[in-house]
């Protein structure tokens, strides 16, 4: 201990190590930190229902615009729960709803009901890349994300979107089977638990989508964006989903979340 | 030596150009017609399979129950077993389309979502709207067209254009467009795409899919997924890779094919008579040649040679030419199958260009060439066998005893005897090709027997011609007598020209006789409904709805739904019925054999028992008493057999049970057939009006009264009989080609006679009226001896052909009057194609004439 080389050499293997140690763990600890960062986007719900009415704006490479609305309900929490998604609007399609039933752990079921035959039929898993309802989310940007199938990596912290300053994200699916994209960049603001921009990557590493949300508020002490761009890059197409209304924990009656009262509009229990 | 005498074959081809021209085109008829219909069969099988496998496109396996559909909970079931990558379920109808222009459109509804990994279509991304799956979803009348179609009709996304449904004529909006690869060759390109559940509503069929298509995961073997399959479904359910179900679809069609392979071997089989006719009568004209040959030291070896060669090469030349005719036909020929597999079965077929098959080419040439030397073999035979010194003589000392002699008549008899014995009392096990052997033997029989046969109808005929026509008529029946085997070429080639006209015929006859009485007995409804002008359609159906209200048309006293549909039955198929057994027992009763009336009238309708047709009893081997087990979509279901009828709607055996069992088990309410039964005293045809009016604006539906519906049945045998037709025609050419042929060659044959006759004083029309006169007396031996020939080979059809292979009991019938009708045809067309022969012959100078050899 009396060695001065040794106590050098000492220092010096406490700071190399020490750097190691950090920069092994930073990852880990970055990880960490990004993770809490998108569970806290998530856990911000802790609604026992949802009730929401939107409009998806769809617009081709030539600008021509469909609208769709639609009245959104959700039974449950994320992980567990079910959910009606209801159009009204335009006639072709009113009246037309998708039930989902989610599950962690297990594959989603999903079931349609068609006005126009009276009936719900299942529907087959769907191909994670095809476009929910002709617009340009697909059902793997519409279904509840499972966090814990993705690698989670904070990339920074310093950019700003439309004035906030944002945490960037790297989410990389473990397993490739489960996602279309080879990894997600996420943009979420550190003073709002919002994902405020997105850019989704396919397996060949190029950019296909790109999401933007504005227009946020809090209702019921949740943050949401009531505005959603996704845009499709090399299609030119782009979709606004705007929600009009949000409401929670309106005690939804859970015995119209069956495939056989499908047909019927969820009401409150009273 | 060979040289040589391949020069004097030459020479006589040269020097009888038309014999060797009508000869060789015997070999090219037989020939053409066995290649076209070899190849336009495997051109149909072909495209059978190929539409099968590309509507079935990646899947692996394909689960169905008969044409009934199954309820769509099976589908659930499916997705859970294990091994199961994806199951689609999937409806294929054939729609008849509004368009003038335009037949039948291939529909399938399937799953859009998940069918695209299991089907090869590739959308047109041309549009310049979005693409919108949930309104093609959520609007039933939305159809996406292949672009063939689109294009034809200058259709574009957004038209509508009109279909018939099961709900009668409806628009659809087109929502887009798929290119014409895969999927979109299917069926000439007429083929669209809907959605299932709207397909469900559309076509009627509740709450059943026809099929599920589906894929095994790539780590476990489809046998095992097809194993797992069984164990979870019921056993109503047939699991099998698509290329089973296109050799299922060869197998459904078994009787055309039969029927088809009879028409081939029956024009080979003429080819052989053509053969053996002109080389029996070349070699009559060339005896003394012959002679000298044999003379000169030619062994027989070599005079047995030189006539199979000369057969030989015949048979080349004939069949070359008959195989490049036969590919040309056979075009034509795949056009009919497809038709009459399409109306008679409701397959549907790709349209596939006819491809040369040089197997086929080679199997036919091979056949021709063996035809023409087999039909060659015996009167080479006898040529080499001849005596030098007897040939030398005078052309009529013949060895006239030879062909008389009780050798060959106890041969032919013998032959005949034991082919009629055979067909009566072969098992039905025996193969359809080998029991084609019966009708080959029996007319070997008969021409063996034909110079004995000629004698004596000729002795018969002597004392008419002598009253018809004179001395002349007298002395043209002596020639034939004198001159048998002469006379048997050309009285063998009427008698087997007729012979197929006369069995054809009476088939026909005996076949619409059976179904007259089949009516009378057991389709007996004073109205008939039906959902198409084929015997039975597998895409339109009507409702029990509709049905009430037609049976609440005041006049009616009864309805009858009817369900007419195949099942799968023992690894194989059979027609069902499902008729509500009350009404069906009220008029038809009479019609069953099996339990006494009681047990039936109580039985049958609480659904204790069956009934089955008489082929399904024949086929399966089952008798009254026995038990049925009929798998169905939802278990099995057993009855006891109670009775047994004559029913001539399937080949392959139809089963008969009551209505409310079969929407039991089978959970099937379509109808395919009203049966109204009239109250006494109302007019059918007012009826019927009023079933037209009520059904205008719903459905397209076909009424018919008793004696239209009765014409429709005629109408949909005559299409199954068409091959028949065929052969009619066959044989007609067949008729005509050997009165041509070996009328002409006997009367140039008689030139020296005939010199001889005109030297002693004969005035030359005299000599035409001689040699017209024995055109005749031939003609009414040929007529005589075809009507025998002809109730022999019924006989081969009505047991072997119908009994035996389709197990359905047709009366022998014999068809008079067509047999009178065509005794002054035949005597007509004898006298025409003896004609010019006969004035050629009297205007021969005499002295050329008696020097004639």
């Amino acid at each position: 201990m009396n060695n001065p080389r040794g106590i050098g050499r000492t220092i010096n293997w406490f700071l190399v190590s020490t750097l190691f140690l950090s920069v092994m763990f930073a990852g880990a600890f970055a990880e960490t930190d990004a993770r809490k960062i998108l569970d806290g986007v998530y856990e911000q719900d802790t609604s026992h229902d949802t009730t929401m009415r939107g409009v998806f704006d769809i617009f081709d490479k030539d600008g021509h615009k469909t609208t769709k609305k639609f009245m959104l309900y959700r039974l449950g929490s994320p992980g567990d729960s079910k959910t009606i998604v209801r159009f009204s609007d335009p006639p072709e399609i009113r009246g037309v709803a998708l039930l989902s039933y989610n599950h962690t752990g297990d594959t989603d079921r999903q079931w349609l009901y068609i006005p126009a035959t009276q009936r719900s039929r299942s529907v087959a898993p769907r191909e994670l890349s095809e476009k929910f309802a002709g617009t340009d989310f697909t059902y793997e940007d519409v279904e509840e994300r499972v966090l814990d199938n993705f690698h989670y990596r904070l990339l920074g912290d310093s950019e700003m979107i439309d004035g906030h300053k944002t945490y960037k994200i790297e989410a990389v699916p473990i397993d490739s089977s489960r996602s279309q994209y080879k990894y997600v960049y996420y943009w979420v603001g550190q003073d709002v638990p919002v994902i405020l921009h997105a850019e989704m990557y396919d397996r060949d590493g190029k950019l296909v989508r790109e999401l933007h949300a504005s227009a946020l508020k809090k209702v019921s002490g949740m943050w949401g964006a009531r505005h959603i761009e996704m845009k499709s890059v090399e299609d030119k197409t782009r979709t606004v989903l705007t929600i009009d209304e949000a409401k929670f924990n309106q005690h939804l009656d859970e015995k119209l979340f069956t495939p056989e009262d499908l047909g019927e509009v969820p009401a409150t229990k009273h | 030596m060979f040289l040589a005498l391949w020069h004097i074959s030459l020479l006589q081809w040269w020097n009888h150009r038309l014999r060797l021209l009508l000869t060789t085109m015997g070999i090219a008829l037989g020939v053409a017609v066995f290649f076209a219909i070899r190849t336009a069969n495997v051109t149909l099988l072909d495209s059978l399979r190929l539409t099968v496998e590309k509507v079935a496109g990646k899947a692996t396996l394909q689960i169905t129950a008969g044409e009934t559909g199954f309820p769509e909970e099976i589908l659930d079931k499916v997705r859970a077993t294990p091994g199961v990558k994806l199951a689609e379920p999937v409806i294929e109808v054939i729609a008849r389309t509004a368009f003038p222009d335009e037949g039948n459109l291939l529909i399938l509804g399937v799953d859009t979502a998940g069918d695209q990994q299991l089907r090869d279509y590739e959308f047109d991304k041309s549009q310049t709207q979005i693409s919108d799956p949930l309104v093609f979803l959520a609007q039933p009348n939305s159809i996406l067209l292949s672009r063939a179609f689109a294009d034809r009709h200058s259709l574009k996304i957004g038209d509508t254009f009109p279909l018939y449904t099961s709900m009668g004529r409806k628009d659809f909006t087109v929502q887009g467009t798929f290119k014409p690869v895969g999927i979109g060759e299917v069926f000439g390109g007429n083929i669209a795409i809907m959605d299932v559940y709207s397909a469900q509503v559309v076509f009627n069929r509740g709450h059943n899919f026809d099929r599920i298509d589906l894929m095994n995961s790539p780590d476990v073997p489809v046998e095992t997924v097809q194993r797992n399959l069984h164990a979870n479904l019921p056993a109503g359910l047939e699991i099998v890779p698509p290329q089973t179900r296109g050799q299922d679809l060869e197998s459904a069609i078994t009787a055309m094919r039969v029927g088809l392979t009879i028409t081939s071997f029956t024009a080979l089989l003429v080819g052989i008579y053509i053969i053996f006719n002109s080389f029996t009568i070349a070699i009559n004209q060339r005896w003394k040649e012959i002679g000298i040959l044999r003379a000169v030291g030619v062994e027989r070896r070599n005079i047995n040679l030189m006539f199979l060669c000369e057969a030989f090469l015949m048979g080349v030349i004939g069949s070359a030419l008959g195989v490049v005719a036969g590919f040309y036909l056979a075009a034509i020929g795949v056009k009919v199958m497809a038709n009459m597999a399409s109306a008679v079965y409701g397959f549907l077929s790709t349209s596939t260009p006819v491809v040369f098959s040089y197997k086929y080419a080679i199997i036919s040439m091979l056949l021709g060439v063996t035809t023409s030397v087999v039909g060659a073999w015996f009167p080479a035979r006898a040529a080499s066998q001849l005596d030098p010194t007897r040939a030398l003589h005078n052309i009529e000392a013949r060895n006239r005893e030879a062909v008389l002699g009780w050798r060959r008549v106890t041969l032919g008899l013998v032959l005949t005897l034991s082919s009629l014995a055979l067909m009566i009392w072969t098992p039905s096990g025996v193969g359809a090709t080998f029991q084609f052997s019966y009708a080959v033997l029996m007319l070997l029989g008969l021409t063996t027997l034909l110079p004995k046969l000629i004698e004596i109808l000729s002795h018969v005929l002597r004392p008419i011609m002598d009253w018809l026509g004179g001395a002349e008529g007298s002395l043209a029946v002596d020639a034939m007598i004198q001159c048998p085997r002469r006379s048997s070429a050309t009285v063998g080639a009427l008698m087997v020209g007729l012979m197929f006209v006369f069995s054809t015929a009476a088939y026909i006859q005996s076949y619409r006789h059976m179904v007259d009485r089949w009516m009378k007995e057991s389709l007996n409804a004073d109205i008939f409904v039906a959902t198409s002008t084929t015997m039975r359609s597998t895409t339109y159906h009507f409702s029990e709805e509709l049905g009430r209200q037609i049976a609440a048309i005041p006049g009616v006293k009864r309805l009858e739904n009817v369900r007419f549909t195949t099942i799968p039955y023992d690894g194989d198929s059979a027609a069902l019925i499902a008729i509500e057994m009350n009404g069906f027992m009220a008029r038809a009763v009479d019609a069953v054999q099996g339990e006494n009336q009681k047990v039936l009238l109580d039985k049958l309708p609480k659904g204790e028992g069956v009934l089955v047709s008489r082929n399904f009893a024949l086929r399966w081997k089952k008798h009254v008493g026995d038990s049925l087990t009929l798998n169905s979509p939802t278990g099995a279901l057993t009855r006891p057999i109670l009775g047994v009828l004559d029913d001539y709607r399937s080949e392959k055996g139809t089963i008969f049970i009551d209505r409310a069992l079969y929407k039991q088990y089978w959970h099937d309410s379509a109808v395919d057939f009203f049966f109204l039964t009239l109250n006494p005293g109302v007019d059918p045809v007012v009826a019927k009006r009023e079933v037209q009016n009520l059904t205008a604006n719903t459905i397209h539906a076909f009424v018919y009264t008793q004696v239209e519906f009765k014409k429709w049945v005629y109408g949909l045998v005559d299409q199954f009989f068409v091959l028949n037709y065929m052969q009619l025609v066959i044989a007609v050419i067949v008729s005509v080609l050997g009165i041509v042929n070996t009328l002409m060659i006997s009367i140039f044959e008689r030139k020296r006679e005939i010199g001889i006759i005109r030297a002693i004083g004969g005035l030359r029309v005299q000599i035409r009226k001689l040699i017209l006169l024995e055109a005749v007396a031939i003609s009414i031996v040929g007529v005589a001896l075809g009507a025998l020939a002809g109730m022999c080979s019924t006989e081969f059809n009505v047991h072997t052909v119908s009994m035996v292979l389709v197990g359905y009991a047709v009366p022998f019938l014999i068809p008079w009057t067509l047999i009178l009708i065509s005794l002054p045809v035949v005597i007509v067309v004898s006298l025409l194609a003896g004609w010019w022969p006969a004035q050629h012959a009297s205007m021969k100078d005499i002295i050329e004439a008696i020097g004639y050899e």
